[in-house]
């Protein structure tokens, strides 16, 4: 039960930070480092890419 | 990434504010008939100017407390050529035609992206709207503004 | 008669020869403004409204489903070859592919790209035809409280459930709201905020308001920025055909980003975006071979690519069936739809079955012609990106002004343009979101009618709005979209936090 809680909330954790991403994406800013982290993103990479 | 006192962030929140207030005084003057239901026309603008009001108190908070994102660094004059080319094309639209007015809006907007030939793109832009003058209004009939430029080729009102 | 019926014969309607040239100008339209940045889906299709005006109902809305199903497959070619995405759906696909690309193996990243988008495209529209009848059904007995239900819904879920900041997106959504009330009221015909101003009695024309927000806006956003890099196109090198190998490690994520994309499409959560930062994130936690992540993985394309066109089928879902836009985009279609006199939803389905399926048999034709068009005619999309800045924004603005001037010839809807595109701007500088303003400007005016008429109906009695179980269970919905994300954004900015110490150690 408690492992299901607990995935249920890394589900949503992740969901939040792929929204925040997405957010900061779509007003040419840098997102937060915590969130690229979550996605499994590399900062730097992401850096890279012209947006 | 907590920074200090936002004062730009305060601006909008007055900007917020005025327009609540707006939206309330308009709403003031409206008679209300409610009806069956109960709400009229002014029952709605009432919840939103409300609303604007309640955001622009948030505003002011989130930016005491510096919770705007930092801002990117601008360059003013690329942003000012292209608003100047806008308000231009909106002044000479009926006076100087489609084609010229935005022509000059065109070559306005390439200055703002760094394109400093403007006789370049003056040119350019004339004809490029000339061109597209030509099968929108002729082809796809809608009402364009006709200019000197338009009269001289069709000549027609 | 069932939904396969339905959608055989939506095929014939989409095959006739005038439907398919539709179709083909849509899904080229859209590769092209997908590869091009600055302009995306949703400014072509608000660029395209007033030429539209005189054409054929069925045939422009096709186009626009194409462009929007185009724009996802663009997007994805200047990622690889560029590493630079002409959409935000696309951004993640520059992360592997522009590495596979680098190492010679764009051709396979291209085809698991272009591949994956039609396989995802195909399985979403095939589950929109099958899904829609169901939940036309179910809409069906919706009364005005149960629409006014699910337009709050909507709000609540395109502001403050999923921005970054419910105070900005919920001030575009009131700022939108606010310009909604604009003109005369629908149901006493008196005046409102109009001032005595003859031209703003009509109300803020969508189309303008849309054109300045994404136009122009990002116009003086874009120019307005300091930094600034050249593009280095990357040959394709190698075979372009996938391997063995490749297919083997593709499918599983093409499937997977399909079953991630879909539903959040069709959620009201706004944007393709979305569903590709979580494929990414599940196909790097799933993966044999971690180490090749961050260094060209086919996977990390393969799922993403497929998510973003699955969701664009699943914004689909509401936006035909309910009537409810879930994205800017969606919300430029619904405008679309409205150009004509349309409104989608349960009873478009009833009463103009013809165009209904023939637009969504319509996208999986397009779906096959993008996959045609796309992979042999790379080397001509990247062309396009040779066009200097300069000249493609001016050009954009161009186009921009014309649809405005062309729907009404007037300075002051010029000078509406050109204030909304300062507004735009200023939005864009303080990062706050832009399709809620939008949704706002259009759901707003209905939102109220059916208030009104719902309160009507109770004599003013507004417990009528929780009688409804359907219309309760909305507002629930609605209510727990506006609070968990609070919360969660608390906990997220306790992560923050927590991570500080941890660095301070």
């Amino acid at each position: 039960m408690l492992r299901l809680i607990r995935q249920f909330a890394t589900i949503l954790a992740t969901m939040r930070a792929a929204i925040a991403v997405a957010a900061s994406a779509e007003g040419h800013r840098m997102p937060a480092a915590s969130d690229l982290r979550r996605l499994g993103i590399s900062e730097a990479d992401y850096r890279a890419i012209h947006i | 990434m907590k920074r200090g006192r936002d004062t730009a962030a305060l601006f909008i929140a007055a900007g917020l504010a005025v327009v609540g207030a707006v939206v309330l005084w308009d709403s003031a003057r409206l008679a209300d008939l409610g009806g069956y239901s109960g709400l009229g026309p002014a029952s709605v603008p009432r919840v939103v100017g409300f609303g604007l009001l309640g955001l622009a108190l948030w505003t002011v908070i989130a930016a005491l407390r510096g919770e705007f994102p930092e801002r990117p660094a601008q360059n003013p004059a690329p942003v000012l050529w292209i608003v100047a080319g806008l308000a231009a094309q909106l002044m000479l639209l009926h006076a100087a035609g489609f084609s010229i007015a935005t022509g000059i809006l065109f070559a306005f907007t390439a200055r703002g992206f760094g394109k400093r030939n403007m006789a370049l793109s003056l040119s350019v832009g004339i004809a490029l709207s000339f061109a597209v003058w030509c099968v929108f209004s002729q082809l796809l009939m809608l009402h364009l503004p006709a200019g000197p430029i338009e009269q001289l080729i069709f000549r027609r009102g | 008669m069932d939904a396969y019926t339905f959608l055989l014969q939506g095929l014939a309607t989409a095959s006739e020869p005038a439907m398919l040239l539709y179709a083909l100008i849509g899904v080229t339209l859209g590769t092209a403004v997908g590869v091009l940045p600055g302009i995306g889906p949703a400014l072509t299709v608000a660029l395209l409204l007033p030429v539209t005006y005189r054409l054929d109902p069925a045939g422009s809305l096709i186009m626009f489903a194409g462009i929007y199903y185009g724009g996802m497959y663009g997007g994805s070619t200047t990622s690889i070859l560029l590493n630079t995405p002409g959409e935000s759906a696309s951004i993640i696909t520059a992360l592997e592919g522009n590495k596979m690309a680098r190492k010679g193996r764009g051709g396979p990243a291209l085809a698991t790209a272009a591949i994956g988008s039609f396989i995802a495209g195909l399985i979403a529209t095939l589950l929109l035809a099958f899904l829609a009848p169901s939940i036309v059904k179910i809409a069906l007995v919706f009364g005005p409280r149960e629409y006014f239900a699910l337009m709050v819904l909507a709000f609540v879920t395109v502001s403050a459930a999923f921005g970054d900041s419910a105070l900005r997106g919920l001030t575009s959504l009131f700022l939108g709201l606010a310009l909604a009330c604009i003109g005369i009221d629908q149901l006493t015909g008196q005046a409102r905020l109009s001032f005595g101003v003859p031209d703003l009695l009509d109300g803020i024309e969508v189309t303008t308001m849309a054109v300045a927000m994404f136009a122009v806006g990002e116009a003086l956003f874009i120019a307005g920025q300091r930094v600034r890099q050249d593009d280095e196109v990357t040959a394709v090198k190698g075979s372009v055909w996938m391997s063995l190998q490749d297919w083997r490690r593709s499918w599983k994520p093409w499937l997977r980003g399909t079953a991630i994309g879909f539903p959040i499409g069709a959620m009201p959560a706004g944007g393709a975006e979305i569903g590709t930062f979580l494929s990414y994130a599940a196909e790097k936690k799933l993966t044999k071979h971690p180490e090749e992540f961050g260094n060209g993985a086919i996977e990390g394309v393969a799922g993403p690519e497929a998510a973003n066109n699955a969701s664009a089928a699943g914004t689909l879902v509401p936006l035909l069936t309910l009537g409810l836009p879930t994205s800017a985009t969606a919300a430029i279609m619904l405008a679309g739809f409205q150009q004509f006199g349309l409104q989608p939803g349960p009873l478009l389905f009833a009463t103009n079955p013809t165009l209904v399926w023939g637009l969504i048999a319509s996208l999986l034709i397009a779906n096959a012609m993008l996959l045609v068009l796309n992979l042999p005619l790379i080397g001509l999309w990247v062309k396009l990106l040779t066009i200097p800045r300069h000249w493609l924004y001016a050009g954009i603005l161009l186009f921009a002004t014309l649809g405005t001037i062309g729907a009404n010839p007037s300075s002051f809807e010029l000078g509406m343009l050109l204030a909304f595109g300062v507004l735009g701007y200023v939005m864009r500088l303080f990062g706050y979101p832009i399709a809620p303003i939008v949704v706002g400007l259009i759901l707003g005016p209905m939102a109220e009618q059916q208030l009104r008429r719902a309160l009507s109906i109770s004599q003013g009695d507004w417990t009528t709005l929780l009688q409804s179980p359907i219309a309760a269970v909305l507002l629930g919905l609605a209510a727990l979209a506006f609070i968990v994300p609070l919360i969660l954004r608390a906990r997220g900015k306790g992560e923050v936090l927590s991570q500080m110490a941890a660095d301070e150690d």
